[in-house]
């Protein structure tokens, strides 16, 4: 068997077996160290979590903050990327926007936590939104900005000599050719927001609660079955995003 | 009055003075073709006249109206790149009918204008075909085609065939020739190939360090020591003589 298809098995197989303990974990009425399987298997949990409302509001708030975050922040991005590119300092925007990433999202967040206090934003579901983009969106850049080159500047201007305006040039050649790396980026800055802690924590100060903080809580209380049956559902749609994924990431062929 | 007069057109970039108060014009469907040595300027001037890159002094008239404050799509000039530069999403009509849909012309047509084009070209047969499954030049062919279809005043060629191999540039050569003649293109065509100037122009210049001598005939092209064309003649009535 040739070595990438031992390692495609190996890394599929690790990730199974995660799945496959929270999926056990959430099902589970007793398992305590040191057994290795639980004593009696039950669905009574998922159960009682799908008769509380609760879950879905929890839910759909993650989903609603991580789509908006993830669909402003690639808007942004693509067209500061793609303005950014024909600076002439175009290298030192770049540069600056790898600035965030001098601290770590939960520093960030406690150090601005004064000025969301102050106008009224922190604990609002706009304070972590406004919070996690200006996270991501310098992210989206940094990742938008590679596509941006020569190639695609010299079709861009092509367009344009043809007739097109800016707008139309954007829309019938650049969104187009950039279709596959717009939905990768897109899922990535999704997941980026969809599994973020820091921010949300510290600017939703307790109010705001994603699936994600709500798994944290679980796993604080070291309420295993609880923490299992919400990391499966907060698996759930990077799991659908995993599938739907494009099978190519990287930019389509520019002829020359 | 010229079609196309250039007037002391200067740019620099950092301290290197790539073009130095160049002038020139051109007269109504003629082809002005360009020699020049690699770095003498010539991309630059053509992307002067194309309002990609501004000058930093100078003027440039079409028909008598300056058109450096014109937008790009309002210029009426065409670049073409030594890459085709086709878009790779869409097929040889699509791509060929892309300047007439941005102009919001009439589907009918547009059908009718793409598919008498792509009979010119002779490529009708791959009117579906995406660009990454075409040769060289039906590449070149495709984006010839779908300049001339937006008629521009000024078409410029920027060694439009450097990157094909000689055969299937001579063909394209042959054919540029033909279409030129048949849609009376007003062009400047660039090139480092002294027998593709002698053969593509209809008057010609010799670019050198940012500075632009204009010949109106051949016979003084040929004459001026500098444009190499006598030492070549040279060179193959040795050969010649040889034989």
């Amino acid at each position: 068997m040739k070595s990438s298809n031992l390692l495609s098995i190996g890394l599929v197989g690790g990730f199974l077996l995660a799945i496959l303990f929270l999926a056990v974990g959430s099902l589970a009425t007793e398992w305590r160290f040191p057994a290795l399987l639980p004593e009696r298997y039950t669905f009574e949990h998922w159960e009682a979590w799908f008769q509380k409302k609760a879950w879905m509001y929890y839910l759909v708030l993650s989903l609603l903050l991580s789509a908006a975050v993830s669909i402003t922040a690639v808007c942004l991005g693509l067209m500061t990327a793609s303005g950014l590119s024909r600076d002439k300092r175009s290298f030192l925007w770049l540069r600056l926007s790898y600035l965030p990433y001098g601290l770590s999202p939960v520093l960030y967040a406690y150090s601005m936590q004064f000025f969301y206090h102050i106008s009224g934003l922190a604990g609002t579901w706009l304070g972590v939104y406004l919070a996690q983009l200006i996270l991501v969106y310098p992210f989206a850049v940094v990742l938008f900005f590679t596509y941006f080159d020569s190639s695609m500047h010299h079709l861009e201007d092509q367009a344009g000599s043809l007739g097109a305006s800016r707008a139309v040039v954007f829309q019938s050649i650049t969104l187009p050719i950039l279709r596959r790396p717009v939905q990768t980026i897109l899922i990535q800055l999704f997941l980026v927001s969809w599994f973020d802690y820091g921010i949300t924590s510290v600017i939703g100060s307790g109010q705001l609660k994603t699936l994600t903080l709500i798994v944290y809580q679980y796993i604080g209380e070291s309420n295993l079955i609880y923490s299992s049956l919400a990391s499966c559902i907060l698996m759930a749609p990077p799991m659908i995003l995993w599938l739907l994924q494009p099978s190519r990431s990287t930019k389509q062929d520019i002829p020359v | 009055m010229a079609f196309l007069e250039v007037a002391s057109i200067t740019k620099q970039f950092g301290n290197q003075l790539v073009l130095d108060q160049l002038d020139f014009s051109l007269e109504k469907k003629q082809i002005l073709a360009v020699l020049g040595r690699s770095g003498c300027g010539k991309t630059t001037l053509l992307k002067i006249l194309a309002g990609l890159v501004s000058p930093d002094r100078g003027s440039v008239r079409v028909e008598g109206q300056p058109i450096q404050e014109r937008p790009l799509p309002e210029r009426g000039v065409l670049y073409l790149y030594q890459e085709a530069l086709l878009f790779p999403h869409l097929t040889v009509e699509e791509n060929l009918g892309y300047g007439l849909k941005v102009r919001k012309q009439p589907k009918p047509q547009i059908a009718l204008q793409t598919e008498r084009m792509l009979y010119d070209l002779e490529l009708s047969a791959h009117a579906r075909q995406l660009p990454s499954q075409l040769s060289g030049g039906q590449r070149q062919r495709v984006a010839l085609g779908r300049a001339l279809l937006v008629q521009p005043r000024l078409l410029l060629l920027d060694e439009p065939f450097g990157a094909l191999d000689p055969e299937t540039r001579s063909n394209m050569q042959l054919f540029f020739k033909k279409i030129a003649q048949q849609y009376q293109i007003t062009a400047i065509f660039v090139t480092h190939d002294l027998k593709e100037a002698v053969n593509m122009g209809q008057q010609w210049a010799l670019m050198e360090k940012g500075q632009l001598t204009h010949y109106q005939q051949l016979k003084d092209f040929s004459k001026d020591p500098k444009t190499g064309l006598q030492q070549e003649i040279a060179f193959w009535k040795k050969i010649d003589h040889q034989l």
